[in-house]
């Protein structure tokens, strides 16, 4: 395995810095301290720790993604997959090679997607700020390192929310400084996160208790912690309003560094399906298994994790009703659980829950990946999940892929009628 | 209860005919009571379960589709004429800009369609409706749109949960008719819709509504704002104000005067006029009452049925609705308020309906005896007598400080606090240049009141100033005080020119006289 866990790197590195000098920063970064910390929804979760980090001073600017786009040209706008951006991707910009007059070169770049944020800070050596590095951050003003009970600061936040949206940004350097060095944290743009998709507040805030327990496991997860922090939930609205090609006209993105250098990542490249994502799994007999070796089958995937109490069993045995559904037409179609859960997962694990669910390892394939590969393929196929004490909230997803990789159908209530599945499933096989 | 309605009613038409059956009716009286029997009889008859359950209405197999016209406030779409259902797109786009709040004030609305209320969409019952939400690429924040028409969890509100730059699609079908509230329903719900998210979709019953002449749509809301009521410039939203469901501005249709002076509502004596009245809250209740009429019929609470005659006011809960129909007998213009009138008078809550026509003598004899019953006392009686009986005031501070106590409580109800007045209906004090140019008319104004066509700082006002019964001593004070505030010129008005004005300038007319 090349690649390991982010977060052990960072549990890792949370235990050197306490014991060593506080870090110098690379050129443009700050130094993030790194602690515990209450997010939004946090009313009956734990605070979350946060390892001391690096992260930039300034949003990404224009200039910046000019400089990347002429060293990457399959990021120029004509030249982009739609896979990893979507047709509003830089639409503010004269050409492929000119920002021009409603993208001045010292403001921020809009209008970027999440892999495009991604394969740019990767391409500096850097990495996207996980939410909670980025809530942590973001969490400070100019004096304290903890304004988020500061109805001041709160207001500040509210009336950035309140102006509209200007046709030009101003310079990354006008944002407000605090007490990190950071610039501009708020009252600029929005900004991207690694992680935007453990976001489920959902369409509909207001029945997050019950929908959650109608669309997620993880039940109670959702409840904020303090429903009058208005600002929190803008942000935390608008990351869940997101996918992960969409290119939005107010948001941004900065990089983060882990104190010592991150272990490879999974790379973004551009990719048609998921098929195309590198990285490798691991399957039930513990082979190495790549994405694109699943061409050439019909098949229906899910995401999820073994441990799952709630939403998981029904989701295994509703695609377990589907194959009993398709009959002898079943030999033809692969069926996957890609695991979330790569801590708990391992290939005994998932052997057991096979045997335990009488499921045909023939056509039955679980497949676990270190934490970025998981992340970077869960936005690919639109998937949200979010560690909670210790539990995953997750989507319910239940996608019919054809022989490509291209998801055809895709059905994400819990308990939904299984025909639409098997139909399109049965269209798919009838194509010569 | 509701299933032994039916049968109560005939049964209470007969009692009523019994009971009046001794003396001799007027004809009035009887058209009255035909009506009523009438409309018991329809109810009656009327297959009350399909009204009561319209999921068992009978209704035609849906064929064909179409676009849904789409109105900005106060029009409304035009009355559906299909005898069957159909499948109807909507096209809604989000759209957060800065638009006009007052004269002076500016606000960040987040609008369904551009205009604060959202566009008026009406369909028709068992209508299949595809709904497209876009949300413009230069919004900041996702938005959603929930329809208290739809049913089915949220209401539309996660099917349709868009970022900007996209559009979301979703389907649902208008199950029951009635004249429902839709509003954003992304976190914090709350802001989104003090911001201005929401609109009236109307879902006709099978059948239609009754033909009436005109209709319109009102849609009452509130704003919270930073500074308070008429403070100028771009004010942003307060947090702190909405929680405290303290409100800066209650007002119909988006802005202060949106359906005032000159952008009121039009209709014709003879007329029957209809109007769809939304409130979106965020918080407040609305006491709907339409000053100087009555309503005929009000379909409480937006619901399909008419359940009410003859109402003076009509409450409408916040995300509620109400239809209102009304007859136009005599001509004028007739003010839409929030009977919690502090809101028509002080937050804006003021609309306008202009009625032109033929007078009606018998309905209302006009503007001859409304003098009589003005000319004699003034309003203001209750100033105390024992002012008359203080010495006069020493000095021009003095002056202004006495003058400011008779100001607030006898002139600031109309000319507000801060000498703004009140758009459309009264003319401000505060850097007046028909004030500073004649003090001796000002002194007359106060005097005798004041009726007919002023022009104040290029805004022409037509309102009524009565009379206040206020001494010399009284009005010297008043006016001083008002000159020495708001960038007036500071001139000191002496009692002894009220006393002059008062002698040489005559009286109005007296009852009777043209």
């Amino acid at each position: 395995m090349k690649t390991s866990p982010s977060l052990l790197a960072l549990v890792l590195c949370a235990i050197s810095v306490s014991q060593a000098e506080t870090p110098r920063p690379p050129q443009g970064m700050a130094f993030i301290p790194g602690g515990d910390y209450k997010p939004l929804y946090a009313k009956q979760a734990k605070s979350r720790h946060t390892a001391p980090f690096f992260m930039d001073v300034m949003q990404v600017t224009n200039g910046e993604f000019l400089a990347f786009v002429k060293a990457h040209p399959e990021w120029q706008r004509s030249q982009v997959k739609r896979s990893l951006a979507d047709a509003n991707y830089l639409t503010h910009w004269a050409g492929d090679l000119e920002p021009g007059d409603l993208a001045p070169i010292n403001a921020p770049v809009t209008h970027v997607s999440w892999f495009a944020a991604k394969a740019c800070s990767e391409a500096q050596g850097k990495r996207l700020p996980t939410q909670d590095e980025w809530e942590f951050a973001a969490r400070a003003d100019a004096t304290k390192q903890d304004a988020s009970t500061d109805p001041a600061y709160l207001r500040q936040l509210l009336e950035w929310y309140s102006k509209p949206a200007t046709s030009a940004l101003e310079d990354v350097h006008t944002g407000v400084q605090n007490v990190y060095d950071l610039h501009g944290m708020h009252g600029l743009v929005w900004e991207w996160v690694h992680d935007f998709n453990s976001t489920l507040l959902m369409g509909d805030s207001r029945s997050d208790g019950s929908l959650e327990r109608k669309l997620f496991c993880g039940a109670g997860s959702l409840l904020a912690s303090d429903v009058s922090n208005y600002a929190a939930f803008m942000r935390y609205a608008l990351r869940s309003s997101l996918k992960g090609a969409y290119c939005v006209g107010s948001l941004g993105f900065r990089a983060a560094q882990s104190i010592t250098p991150d272990a490879a990542t999974s790379r973004t490249i551009a990719f048609s399906t998921a098929y195309d994502l590198p990285g490798e799994w691991r399957n039930q007999d513990n082979q190495p298994v790549t994405l694109a070796s699943m061409r050439g089958r019909v098949r229906v995937l899910t995401m999820g994790f073994t441990r799952c109490k709630f939403a998981c069993p029904r989701i295994l045995s509703d695609m377990h009703q589907i194959e009993k559904a398709l009959g002898k037409e079943a030999e033809q179609v692969g069926f996957v659980f890609l695991s979330i859960d790569p801590q708990f997962d391992t290939p005994a694990q998932m052997t057991s829950t096979i045997h335990e669910r009488k499921l045909n390892p023939v056509r039955w394939t679980f497949l676990a990946a270190p934490t970025d590969i998981v992340q970077q393929t869960a936005v690919a196929l639109d998937f949200k999940y979010q560690l909670v004490d210790g539990f995953f909230a997750h989507s319910n997803l239940i996608a019919v892929l054809d022989e490509d990789g291209k998801v055809i159908h895709r059905e994400e209530s819990l308990g939904a009628d299984i025909k639409p599945v098997v139909d399109a499933v049965r269209k798919l096989l009838s194509k010569p | 209860m509701t299933k032994l309605a039916p049968r109560i009613l005939p049964a209470l038409a007969a009692v009523l005919l019994t009971q009046c059956g001794d003396h001799e009716l007027s004809p009035n009286e009887k058209k009255s009571q035909q009506t009523l029997i009438k409309e018991m009889a329809t109810y009656s008859t009327a297959a009350p379960d399909t009204v009561r359950d319209p999921l068992k209405q009978p209704d035609q197999p849906l064929s064909g589709s179409e676009d849904a016209v789409l109105t900005d406030a106060p029009n409304v779409p035009p009355p559906i004429t299909r005898d069957h259902p159909t499948k109807v797109t909507v096209k809604l786009e989000v759209r957060e800009h800065v638009k006009r709040m007052a004269d002076g004030v500016d606000y960040t609305f987040w609008t369904f369609g551009g205009s604060v209320p959202g566009k008026f969409m009406r369909i028709r019952q068992n209508d299949e409706v595809e709904f497209h939400l876009m949300n413009r690429p230069d919004s900041k924040m996702p938005h959603n749109i929930d329809l208290h028409a739809v049913t089915g969890p949220g209401g539309g509100a996660a099917a349709s949960f868009t970022a900007p730059g996209h559009e979301s699609v979703f389907s649902f079908k208008a199950l029951i008719p009635g004249l429902y509230v839709y509003h954003c329903a992304t976190a914090p719900v709350g802001m989104h819709i003090a911001n201005g998210m929401y609109g009236l979709i109307l879902v006709e019953p099978i059948g239609g509504l009754p033909k009436v002449d005109r209709e319109y749509y009102v849609m009452q809301s509130e704003f919270y704002t930073k500074g308070p009521y008429g403070e100028a410039g771009l004010q942003l939203f307060s947090m702190e104000k909405a929680l405290a469901e303290n409100a800066d501005y209650v007002v119909f249709n988006g802005s202060v005067g949106a359906i005032a002076g000159d952008n009121a509502m039009p209709a014709k004596v003879g007329e029957k006029v209809r109007l769809f009245v939304g409130n979106a809250g965020p918080n407040l209740t609305s006491s709907f009452h339409v000053i100087g009429e009555i309503f005929d019929t009000v379909y409480l609470e937006g619901g399909a049925l008419p359940a009410q005659h003859n109402v003076q006011t009509t409450m409408i809960p916040a995300g509620g609705s109400a239809i209102v129909e009304f007859g136009l007998d005599v001509p004028g213009t007739y003010i839409l308020v929030d009977h919690s009138i502090f809101r028509a008078f002080n937050k804006g809550a003021i609309g306008m309906l202009k009625v032109a026509g033929e007078e009606n003598k018998v309905v209302y004899s006009g503007k001859q005896d409304d003098r009589i019953y003005r000319l004699e006392g003034g309003a203001i009686q209750t100033i105390p007598q024992a002012s008359t009986q203080q010495a006069p005031a020493a000095n021009k501070d003095e002056r202004i400080a006495r003058g400011k106590i008779i100001y607030n409580s006898v002139c600031f109800a109309c000319h507000q606090p801060e000498g703004l007045g009140i758009p459309k209906a009264f003319p401000p004090l505060a850097k007046s240049d028909y004030l500073n140019a004649d003090p001796k008319r000002a002194i007359s104004n106060v005097l005798h009141g004041l009726q007919g066509k002023v022009i104040v700082n290029g805004e022409t006002y037509e309102s009524i100033m009565p009379q206040l019964g206020l001494n010399d001593e009284q009005v010297a004070n008043a006016l001083t005080y008002v000159y020495s505030q708001w960038g007036n010129n500071g001139t000191e008005v002496l009692p002894v020119t009220v006393k002059e004005v008062r002698a040489t300038v005559p009286a109005p007319a007296a009852p009777g006289a043209h």
